[in-house]
């Protein structure tokens, strides 16, 4: 078992077994021990990162960042060979953590209601995405395909390795963790404490809709937000589910360890020779 | 023509999905789908109704499906394309980009997967389990990221 996926991390580690009020532990009583790891769950609440036990074996969102931005160094490199311009230009670092169980990050909530926090420097890239001028021109996007088949740029591809029939396990797992009774119960304390500050859930597009809200950045709607995060931290909101979730995973991924440790470590070689080819050639 | 096709697109939403699929055979498709456009189909292979977005989307249940717009995209597409200039594209599968999502690339990226013609097994660059699940009428919001 590789030590940095296992290691205790910087982040909130939430180990839920012995947190009053979950359900999902109890239920999960009689179910044989799991292997290290493949029920454990990694909030961070400051960023917003939600790691469940599958994820850890997919590259972050983060080292994903790294990748591509080694990737379109060696694009760059490759299409120059061929006279063909393309700039480098690295990823814009993505700010706003995960929304897997709706907005959950105090600061966030108070600086963006539920609007994406964005970066300065991302709010231009958006404007410039709309601009058909800025994308690559037909010469620059042959060159790159054609530096996608020269072993320099396709080393830096990243695709999962776990079996797909496994993917649709885990997929439908997860939908039956969060339909599941414990599941219903973390909603039903997060909605008796929105009800309790005078909010009503709108369940039209999603489970963790709020009545009245918008993604407007206004005083109400960051009220709105601090209200509903600030429910969630009451009830434990997403530590439960996410454990809850995280529980259900670990059995499929106790079948398929060795598949998964595989990917893993694909994994972590590709990001360690990315981080390498950064650093010998910027 | 051109008309009798858009009067089929039109009756295949009055009838719903399931009566008959039109395909992009019907006149319309992926090249309803311009540079720096996320683009969803309510059928597989880029067919029927369709919406081209620029920016974000925080609900799809506010954005009317073309050509008609007298419907709306929430819940509806089946195959999907994202051409963004300088960003990447997630589709998650709840408003205000919560729950899961699917991954796209930009033109010019590894691989460059930025289509999918049937979300029935999943879709997008495998950079997580969910996306490799159904995702047929389940798209509710979408957003720009890894922008350059």
């Amino acid at each position: 078992m590789r030590r940095d996926r296992w290691a205790l991390p910087a982040v909130v580690a939430v180990m839920l077994a012995t947190t009053a009020g979950c359900s999902a532990t109890d239920s999960q009583s009689s179910s044989p021990p799991t292997l290290p790891g493949h029920d454990r769950v990694d909030l961070n609440p400051e960023t917003g990162q939600i790691t469940l036990p599958v994820d850890r074996f997919f590259i972050s969102e983060s080292d994903y960042e790294t990748v591509l931005n080694a990737h379109a160094l060696a694009v760059s490199q490759c299409a120059a060979e061929q006279n063909v311009e393309i700039p480098y230009r690295p990823v814009i670092p993505e700010i706003g953590g995960s929304r897997l169980f709706g907005v959950w990050v105090e600061s966030f909530a108070a600086q963006w209601g539920y609007a994406q926090p964005e970066s300065p420097e991302k709010s231009a890239a958006l404007e410039r995405n709309m601009d058909p001028n800025y994308a690559l021109s037909d010469r620059q996007l042959a060159a790159a395909e054609d530096c996608s088949e020269d072993p320099d740029v396709s080393q830096f591809t990243y695709g999962g390795s776990l079996p797909e029939q496994v993917a649709v396990e885990l997929g439908s797992s997860n939908r039956e963790a969060l339909a599941s009774d414990a599941a219903n119960q973390v909603f039903d304390d997060w909605e008796q404490c929105l009800n309790e500050h005078g909010l009503r859930r709108d369940l039209t597009d999603g489970p963790y809709g709020i009545l009245g809200a918008t993604l407007d950045v206004t005083e109400a709607n960051i009220h709105l937000a601090l209200t509903d995060v600030g429910c969630k931290d009451e009830v434990n909101f997403v530590p439960r589910l996410a454990q809850i979730v995280a529980d259900a995973q670990a059995g499929i991924l106790d079948e398929h360890a060795a598949d998964l440790e595989q990917m893993g470590i694909q994994t972590d070689e590709l990001v360690s020779k990315a981080r390498e080819y950064l650093t010998a050639n910027t | 023509m051109r008309l009798r096709k858009r009067l089929a697109v039109a009756l295949a939403l009055v009838l719903g999905a399931g009566v008959f699929a039109p395909t992009a055979a019907f006149g319309y498709g992926i090249g309803e789908c311009g540079t720096g456009q996320a683009c969803t189909f309510i059928y597989d292979n880029y067919g029927g109704a369709w919406t081209a977005i620029y920016g974000g989307v925080n609900n799809y249940g506010n954005i009317a499906l073309n050509p008609l717009r007298v419907s709306y995209a929430n819940d509806t597409a089946n195959s999907v394309a994202a051409y963004g200039s300088s960003c990447r594209l997630r589709y998650y599968e709840h408003a205000s980009q919560s729950g899961n999502y699917l991954y796209f690339d930009k033109p010019g990226d590894p691989a460059a997967t930025i289509r999918d013609p049937a979300l029935s097994n999943g879709g997008g660059v495998y950079v997580n389990a969910e996306s490799r699940t159904d995702w047929r009428d389940r798209i509710s919001s979408h957003l720009w990221v890894n922008c350059v």
